[in-house]
């Protein structure tokens, strides 16, 4: 209410017309000495906002590139096809005998020639549930690995901060050995949500949820779960179950199915958009949690629920893919680089370069040694380890100086 | 010039069994620096705590133009009253302008966006504090001096009534100083109600309309205009070192000096 050295209205340049990019001259008449001491003002015209414009563009450019890679891995594989193939199949959800140019005639002159039923089975049964899992899981971790960087201040966080992966590896691991392979999810998750009320609660109980303690607490049970799984696969596990069990380690999208795209999507689709929002109040936390406290946030609060939250949507994605690291340590900050690093406009960005990134670091996998494949961890730590060291290397550097990008 | 006040009544607090401030009663007027002084310990910081809500059971009252601090939801006091207080760095390069965005949080909320409004309130405040230049700098490439300043205008990009700085001047060095003082002045002048935290007493004389000089038990020793308040008496009394108060040859501004 005492704000008086906001220009009056009237006085204001007549910019309005694209308010979110032009610039707001300050009328210098009424302002203090020092304001005017330090540097010319911006001639107006020149667009103040230019990451709101780049953020849109790279949105943009970031969902057709995902369409098309998801198309393109569709097509990929030990069984090529063709892309009127991929079509046809695609456009007819349903296989109903030979799909032949008779009703498949949408007018725009393809003709999608004949598709068999195994080709309708690869598309509908093999790799689409896997390209969309790849998808689903790469926003999710990417997503959640901003997020809990953002909570606790430190570039190094990732998705697995407070034990999940661990946790999800221990519950997995004991149904695996148990041979109770149906109930591997289901253990994953349990273990993952365990993992993390555990650290939580450790966290919580010398008092008030600050960065560190959550870093130290989700350490702790992070490695006390390791040790755990390394002592029971010592100790019990022999042949295919060893395989299968360090399959799972490394994490893999070869066993997606419809469930693992409801899942994953279902979880993506409830607690992504929220996380999204709550950019503008992570961004509080920038400068500590008295500074967020003083910009009106309740900070204990905002972080519990929102590592709760990370928890839940991570534990979702490991339980059908087991714990792929990387994604969500380096995608955040590939993309910091481009629009700087206000979650505001980072994490709805994050999300979409998350699942390009594990989409096609998924597709490599399956791709690059076939008729065999690798584990798509070790794509992912192979393409975001090199990236994570340039990353570092630009660190220091204003993210947006010289216009790069 | 907006009348608006602050006044803040018995405030007392205890932190593990120990009193830190005990029955703190002072007001501050808009348009007004009011500048809180005291020894290490004394509270001073836990005064401006209190303002801002952040003191878990603390008793007594603290109310802005007559509604009550403590009774108000964080984002609505927030909203009111910001503060600049030294603090972490952000881990990732926020530009100056990113900085100030960030206090339009209170209005904004949970999940707001920021409209033309709030770009407009950032660029003026990044003017009012003398940052516009500095619009597109990583805010961690900056000076000292240039990060209070962006701080400063992330605390006016509230748009707040009262604007409350811990030892603004920490830091600082000599042209610093004598630019953040224009600054807080002229904020007064416009109207703003400015409290701040601050050990260096010339520094404080030279800036203050009203000092208020709290004591080592964390009671208010003293308080009133600067030339009444900061007395050689009161001065050794509260910070138990001896001292003169001398007068600016030129302006007869009151300087300090200590030993000898």
């Amino acid at each position: 209410m005492a704000r008086a050295s906001r220009a009056p209205a009237a006085a204001r340049p007549t910019d309005t017309a694209q308010p979110v990019e032009t610039s707001r001259v300050p009328t210098a008449a009424h302002l203090p000495d020092a304001a005017r001491q330090v540097g010319p003002a911006r001639p107006a015209g020149i667009a103040r906002q230019p990451t709101t414009v780049r953020v849109v563009w790279l949105a943009t450019g970031l969902g057709v590139a995902l369409r098309a890679a998801a198309f393109a891995a569709v097509c990929l594989g030990r069984a090529g096809l063709s892309l009127g193939e991929v079509w046809a199949a695609l456009t007819h959800p349903r296989w109903a005998g030979e799909i032949g140019g008779r009703d498949s005639g949408t007018g725009t002159g393809t003709e999608p020639g004949q598709v068999t039923q195994a080709v309708h089975a690869i598309v509908w049964q093999i790799r689409l549930p896997r390209v969309l899992t790849a998808a689903a899981v790469g926003a999710g971790l990417a997503l959640s690995g901003a997020v809990m960087q953002a909570l606790t201040r430190n570039p190094l966080a990732d998705p697995y901060l407070l034990g999940v992966s661990s946790g999800a590896s221990l519950g997995a691991v004991l149904v695996l050995l148990a041979g109770l392979t149906v109930l591997l999810p289901v253990a994953a998750f349990a273990g993952a949500l365990g993992a993390m009320l555990l650290a939580l609660a450790l966290a919580g109980a010398v008092g008030s949820l600050t960065p560190g303690r959550t870093i130290l607490a989700g350490l702790a049970v992070s490695q006390a779960c390791a040790a755990a799984v390394s002592l029971v696969i010592f100790t019990t596990a022999r042949g295919d179950a060893f395989r299968e069990v360090l399959a799972w380690l490394m994490g893999s999208l070869a066993g997606a199915t419809w469930t693992s795209v409801w899942v994953t999507a279902g979880a993506l689709v409830l607690l992504g958009p929220w996380l999204i929002r709550l950019g503008g109040t992570l961004d509080a936390f920038a400068f500590g949690d008295q500074t967020a406290a003083a910009l009106g946030v309740r900070v204990g609060r905002t972080r519990r629920w929102t590592m709760v939250a990370v928890a839940v949507l991570t534990g979702a994605m490991v339980s059908q893919s087991g714990s792929i690291g990387f994604v969500g340590l380096v995608v955040p900050h590939i993309v910091r680089l481009g629009v700087g690093a206000l979650n505001r406009r980072l994490l709805a960005l994050t999300g979409l370069m998350g699942a390009l990134f594990l989409l096609v670091a998924d597709t490599l996998a399956r791709l690059v040694i076939a008729p065999g494949e690798l584990p798509v961890g070790v794509v992912t730590a192979a393409v975001g380890a090199p990236v994570f060291a340039v990353v570092l290397l630009r660190l220091g550097r204003p993210a947006r100086q010289g216009g790069a990008l | 010039m907006t009348g608006g006040a602050l006044v803040v009544e018995g405030l007392t607090w205890r932190a593990g069994g120990r009193v830190v401030v005990a029955g703190v009663t002072f007001e501050a007027a808009a348009g007004q620096v009011t500048v809180l002084m005291g020894p290490n310990g004394a509270g001073k910081t836990t005064v401006l705590r209190g303002l801002l809500g952040l003191l878990p059971g603390a008793t007594g009252t603290a109310q802005l133009d007559g509604a009550d601090l403590w009774a108000m939801a964080p984002r609505q006091r927030a909203a009111r009253v910001s503060l600049v207080a030294a603090e972490g760095l952000p881990a990732h390069g926020l530009t100056v302008h990113d900085v100030a965005l960030l206090g339009r949080h209170p209005r904004l909320g949970l999940f707001g966006t920021p409209g033309p409004q709030d770009l407009a309130a950032v660029a003026d405040a990044l003017a009012a504090a003398g940052v516009t230049g500095l619009a597109e700098r990583d805010f961690r490439t900056l000076s000292d001096g240039e990060r209070q300043r962006v701080r400063l205008a992330r605390a006016l990009a509230v748009e707040p009534a009262a604007l409350v700085l811990d030892e603004p001047e920490a830091h600082l060095d000599l042209a610093a100083r004598a630019g953040l003082a224009r600054l807080l002045r002229a904020l007064a002048d416009q109207g703003l109600l400015v409290l701040a935290a601050v050990h260096d007493l010339t520094w404080a004389a030279g800036l203050a309309d009203r000092v208020v000089v709290l004591g080592p038990g964390g009671q208010v020793a003293a308080q009133g205009a600067p030339s009444d308040v900061l007395t050689p008496a009161v001065v050794e009394r509260v910070f138990g070192v001896p001292c003169r108060v001398l007068a600016d040859p030129q302006t007869g501004a009151p300087v300090f000096a200590f030993g000898g």
